[in-house]
């Protein structure tokens, strides 16, 4: 079992490390690759800081607790970007019928496509929201124990975990749907807005689409009020290890259902 | 003129073919306006007046913002980008039309179907928020003067940008700076007349506040009549100048295509 999972870590490497060479022959595109994602992560910052030179807090949240709050959920994007951008490539993959290359292959499909693609832009976002993180607790009153590092840990894998699933849900959604465009995964990314601020200055549908729904509430809203020590965040932290196996569980499963669906286009 | 209704046509049945984009597109945008919605809400709880603005007008903002900024979002980079990598851009270049006028009115069937949703969606929204007072219909007509004239130095901007795909592979990375740009300096999440100084100054020498920041403003009652009228014309010089320099960059641009056989 574990020599199995060593054999897929070390297919992995090798899978991104190609991945990596090919990206090598755009160099510029990866320079001005940076400059955007670094030019639009300045923009929304700027927002939040209009937002708040205006206004001391926003339903009991200042400024750094928000961006403590915006550095959980660009950290996790910036982990689908690099480690798993593969999963957007799904849906084209499907209608081109790229796919029968990968069947044929005695690895596990969802190993193949997670590697599809590299995006180097994903290092950048991570790097961003780590100084964003650093930024915001130096100017809140967290008081940093071994046992709360440990935590933090905890809880930024989880949110990844949790933000993968959704994305690779939507993306196997594109079994049913068809057509050479998913946006769903889009749809998926860009309301991921709604965690930017604290999720309970929205009306209780809002709240419990994006806590049952689309659980975005549990990769930044729950575990930064929890580290923060505001109240009620206790039973959204415990059942967020819970989130993580179902979204774990169901995504394989819509993998499975998927593949058991896909016919080839032939080509 | 006939030439240009058939694109128009085809903009529009494209836009048919993928209602499963465009369905998830408009509710992506709408997700995003209602959390806008509720942090001005939440703002306005602690202060009445948030930058000369109050909540009455801030509520009515957000609804406007959205619907000027509701078509043309997506953009034609992307599909630049694979015509150019494909090589299948060689088949625009020989039709009877230029390239420009062909991206436009394809927008515009597009945007026909996105905007008659939108406004409908939005009008019984904003109705419901704010009932019909303070509606005058000069004021309408200006504003949809001003919204016509926004959308048209949207599509310059997004043209420009095109451009930038004969330069580049990254078409998403050129889509996506061109979105936050927009979205950030036209005032459709902040209304331009909160932003610090420095940033006001730079805003007045750029084309982006007449997408959303001049029509919005315009339709509440922000700028007086006379005002609206001198933001207009402004409006119309930077169609002009985005056509202008739209058609110098395109002439540069189109030099240094190499196509990889088709």
């Amino acid at each position: 079992m574990t020599k199995k999972w060593k054999k897929y870590l070390y297919l992995y490497w090798k899978i991104q490390l190609q991945n990596m060479k090919s990206l090598m022959q755009y160099r510029a595109d990866f320079l001005m690759m940076i400059c955007f994602t670094t030019f639009s992560q300045f923009c929304s910052l700027a927002v939040i800081g209009i937002i708040y030179s205006n206004i001391p807090q926003v339903a009991g949240w200042n400024m750094w607790e928000v961006l403590f709050l915006y550095s959980f959920l660009l950290f996790s994007e910036g982990c689908i970007n690099f480690f798993f951008q593969g999963t957007w490539k799904i849906a084209e993959m499907i209608n081109m019928a790229e796919l029968d290359r990968f069947l044929v292959r005695p690895v596990p499909m969802g190993l193949q496509l997670l590697t599809a693609r590299i995006d180097f832009d994903g290092l950048n976002k991570m790097v961003i929201a780590a100084a964003i993180f650093l930024l915001g607790c130096t100017h809140c009153s967290v008081q940093w124990t071994p046992g709360k590092i440990i935590i933090l840990f905890i809880f930024l894998l989880e949110a990844c975990i949790i933000r993968t699933g959704m994305i690779w849900i939507a993306s196997c959604m594109s079994f049913w749907l068809g057509g050479n465009k998913n946006s769903l995964n889009f749809f998926i990314i860009s309301v991921g807005e709604i965690a930017k601020y604290p999720l309970n200055i929205y009306p209780l549908l809002l709240r419990g689409i994006f806590t049952y729904a689309i659980p975005y509430a549990f990769v930044s809203y729950y575990p930064v009020g929890y580290l923060l020590e505001k109240q009620g965040m206790w039973p959204g932290v415990y059942i967020t290890p819970l989130i993580c196996v179902i979204m774990l569980a169901a995504a394989s499963y819509a993998l499975h259902r998927g593949l058991a669906r896909y016919e080839s286009s032939g080509n | 003129m006939k030439k240009y209704g058939a694109y128009i046509r085809c903009g529009f049945l494209e836009g048919c073919a993928y209602r499963n984009n465009l369905i998830t597109g408009m509710l992506a945008n709408f997700i995003q306006t209602a959390v806008l919605y509720y942090v001005w809400k939440s703002i306005f709880i602690y202060q009445n007046t948030v930058a000369g603005y109050t909540w009455e007008m801030m509520r009515r903002y957000v609804f406007v913002a959205y619907l000027c900024n509701s078509t043309f979002t997506f953009g034609f980079e992307m599909q630049t980008a694979k015509r150019i990598i494909k090589g299948d851009i060689i088949l625009d270049l020989l039709k009877p039309v230029s390239y420009r006028e062909m991206q436009f009115f394809r927008m515009l069937g597009n945007a026909v179907t996105e905007f008659g949703i939108t406004f409908v969606f939005i009008g019984i929204l904003y109705l419901g928020a704010n009932g019909l007072h303070d509606l005058s219909i000069n004021r309408i007509i200006l504003f949809l003067i001003s919204f016509m004239l926004g959308q048209v130095i949207k599509f310059g901007i997004q043209y420009i940008f095109s451009m930038l795909c004969f330069y580049t592979d990254n078409a998403y990375g050129v889509s996506k700076a061109r979105e936050v740009l927009t979205n950030f300096f036209s005032g459709a999440i902040i209304p331009l007349a909160m932003f610090p100084e420095i940033f006001q100054k730079a805003v007045k020498y750029l084309p982006f506040q007449g997408i959303v920041y001049i029509p919005c403003s315009i339709f509440i009652g922000t700028f007086s009549l006379s005002e609206s009228m001198q933001k207009i014309i402004l409006q119309i010089i930077w169609t002009l100048l985005l056509g202008i320099v739209g058609n110098l960059i395109w002439k540069k641009a189109s030099s240094v295509i190499s196509l990889y056989g088709g």
